[in-house]
């Protein structure tokens, strides 16, 4: 199924090994074939993933874009063990990652790792009010 | 039972002893599971998740004993390959020292043959006309009393052909092509091969006479090697150590198929045309299928049974093509399983890690304190920002298309 990917001027993405920058006009393209395909929104760099959670979008985006994703299987599990252990409640949106890596469905692993990144920031918003309350008392 | 009478003050004190010993049973509990929620009136809310993932991490577990019986059947299938091959290499080496063993059956080498009037080599391309034959012409291969090969030359008629014709008609059905005819009552009992300098050599089956002759008047007979000197051979006799390596060979073709039978794992045996299925979740939506083979002599492999007990060098070159071509089939075969076993291995073991990694958080399952988890998740992202791991993290991503994106 063709995937039409409209961008800004400037816009850049990443298709398979390539990153395509757009010229100072709006594009529409039409891109066919099943290589992997990022939009600029959706990517996370090594120095945007900040917290737990990012990181492992990191890696699975990692696995997403590769030709090799197993030789990422390792880190995930380093950094899922992590946070299941700090925080076992994630463990639904992480059951759901899961169960897409092995499916191979990474694209939609991906999609399911933005919802664990936004319960996180429940989480750490938690933590942070936390701490105030108890400066003020 | 007479009453006792407590007073409000020691009643009070029992039941709070009461009270005190039932915690404690509960905290002894919590610290002999583990756990910090064992029943439902715990927290009902943690208690039913904890135990929905616990019976996702078993029925995860189930799903890996499958899987291990998927890479067994897969083992068990290889494993029978690697039988077989040995089983080939044998077959081969009893073929080639057959070939080693000189024929002694009448057989009629020739000489190096005249194409178009130069000393050259025949192929199976060469056109018999180039050797001098009309169109018309016959060439009569003759082993005894009405056993004869006659193929009438057409237009185009290669040595191939007169290969082919000589041995189709040693086989029970009959000769196929134009041109050709058989014998009175059957074909020549001779078969025919190129050598590899490019000689004609035909030769008896058994004990018979053989004989090359051609309506052809000129020297095209000469042309393809076969002076007049050379067209008549007495009977021969059969050579004994081909025979005994002929009777080994076939003995060697059962073990085969008796292999390919005891290649199976818990009754699927991919070698014998049975498919296996191996689930990798259990919803049931994610599966790989392994289509077995028939990897019997007769089927797939296609290696047929010693023919005129070797007597004969084109039988021996037969079987061992017929060799070549089956342990070619064998290796693609083998790298095919082994590249199957090794996504299985790769699913199993992100399997294990998925069920390890309910288990650790179904068993962690805290009262759904989110101060707690919170913080617990600021201590990490400060840990993981002084750990190697961050390192090691940017190190992949520098690999990956990533680099090219910052920029």
């Amino acid at each position: 199924m063709a995937l039409k990917v409209e961008l800004k001027p400037g816009e850049k993405f990443i298709l398979g090994d390539s990153v395509i920058v757009n010229d100072d006009q709006r594009t529409r393209l039409t891109i066919e074939g099943e290589a992997p395909i990022l939009r600029e929104k959706d990517v996370m760099t090594i120095e945007a993933a900040d917290t737990p959670c990012k990181k492992i979008y990191l890696i699975v985006q990692l696995m997403y874009l590769s030709r090799d994703p197993v030789s990422h299987h390792k880190m995930y599990f380093d950094l899922v063990n992590d946070v299941v252990k700090a925080a076992p409640s994630t463990l639904r949106f992480i059951d759901d990652i899961n169960n897409h890596i092995l499916t191979g469905a990474l694209y939609k692993a991906l999609k399911a790792t933005k919802g664990l990144i936004e319960y996180e920031g429940t989480l750490l918003e938690h933590a942070s009010r936390g701490s105030s309350v108890r400066v003020d008392g | 039972m007479s009453d006792i009478v407590l007073s409000k003050g020691i009643r009070g004190n029992l039941l709070s002893l009461m009270g005190t010993a039932d915690l404690r049973d509960r905290t002894q509990y919590r610290l002999s599971t583990g756990k910090k929620v064992n029943t439902a009136l715990d927290n009902p809310g943690n208690f039913f998740s904890a135990a929905m993932l616990n019976s996702r991490a078993t029925d995860i577990t189930n799903l890996l004993d499958g899987i291990g019986t998927a890479i067994k059947t897969l083992e068990a299938a290889d494993n029978g390959i690697r039988s077989i091959v040995r089983v080939v290499e044998n077959a081969q080496a009893l073929a080639r020292q057959a070939q080693g063993s000189a024929a002694s059956t009448a057989r009629l080498g020739g000489v190096l043959p005249t194409v178009n009037g130069l000393v050259g080599a025949l192929t199976t391309q060469t056109d018999l006309t180039d050797l001098g034959f009309a169109v018309g012409e016959t060439i009569t291969i003759n082993t005894g009393t009405n056993r004869q090969t006659v193929l009438t030359i057409a237009a185009g008629m290669t040595v191939g052909n007169l290969v082919n014709a000589i041995n189709d008609n040693t086989e029970a059905a009959s000769a196929t092509g134009t041109g050709v005819t058989i014998g009175s009552t059957s074909g020549a009992d001779a078969r025919a091969l190129l050598s590899p300098d490019g000689r004609l050599v035909i030769q008896a089956i058994g004990t018979q006479p053989l004989t090359i002759s051609s309506s052809n008047a000129g020297s095209a007979l000469t042309n393809m090697g076969f002076a007049p000197a050379d067209r008549t051979k007495v009977a021969g006799e059969i050579n004994v150590t081909r025979s005994n390596i002929a009777a080994q060979f076939s003995e060697l073709r059962r073990q085969i198929d008796q292999l390919a039978k005891d290649s199976g794992f818990n009754g699927v045996n991919l070698l014998n045309a049975d498919t296996l299925q191996a689930m990798f979740n259990e919803r049931q939506t994610s599966s790989l299928t392994i289509t077995g083979v028939r990897f019997s002599v007769d089927q797939d492999l296609a290696i047929n049974d010693q023919k005129n007990r070797f007597q004969t060098d084109a039988d021996i070159n037969d079987a061992l093509g017929e060799l070549s071509q089956a342990m070619s089939m064998l290796r693609s075969q083998s790298s095919a399983f082994g590249s199957n076993l090794a996504l299985v291995q790769i699913r199993q073991k992100f399997t294990q890690e998925m069920a390890n990694t309910l288990k650790t958080g179904a068993d962690n399952l805290v009262l759904a304190d989110m101060n707690e988890e919170g913080a617990n998740m600021l201590a990490l992202q400060t840990r993981q920002q002084l750990s190697t791991q961050a390192l090691s993290l940017a190190n992949q991503a520098d690999q990956s298309v990533l680099r090219l994106f910052g920029g």
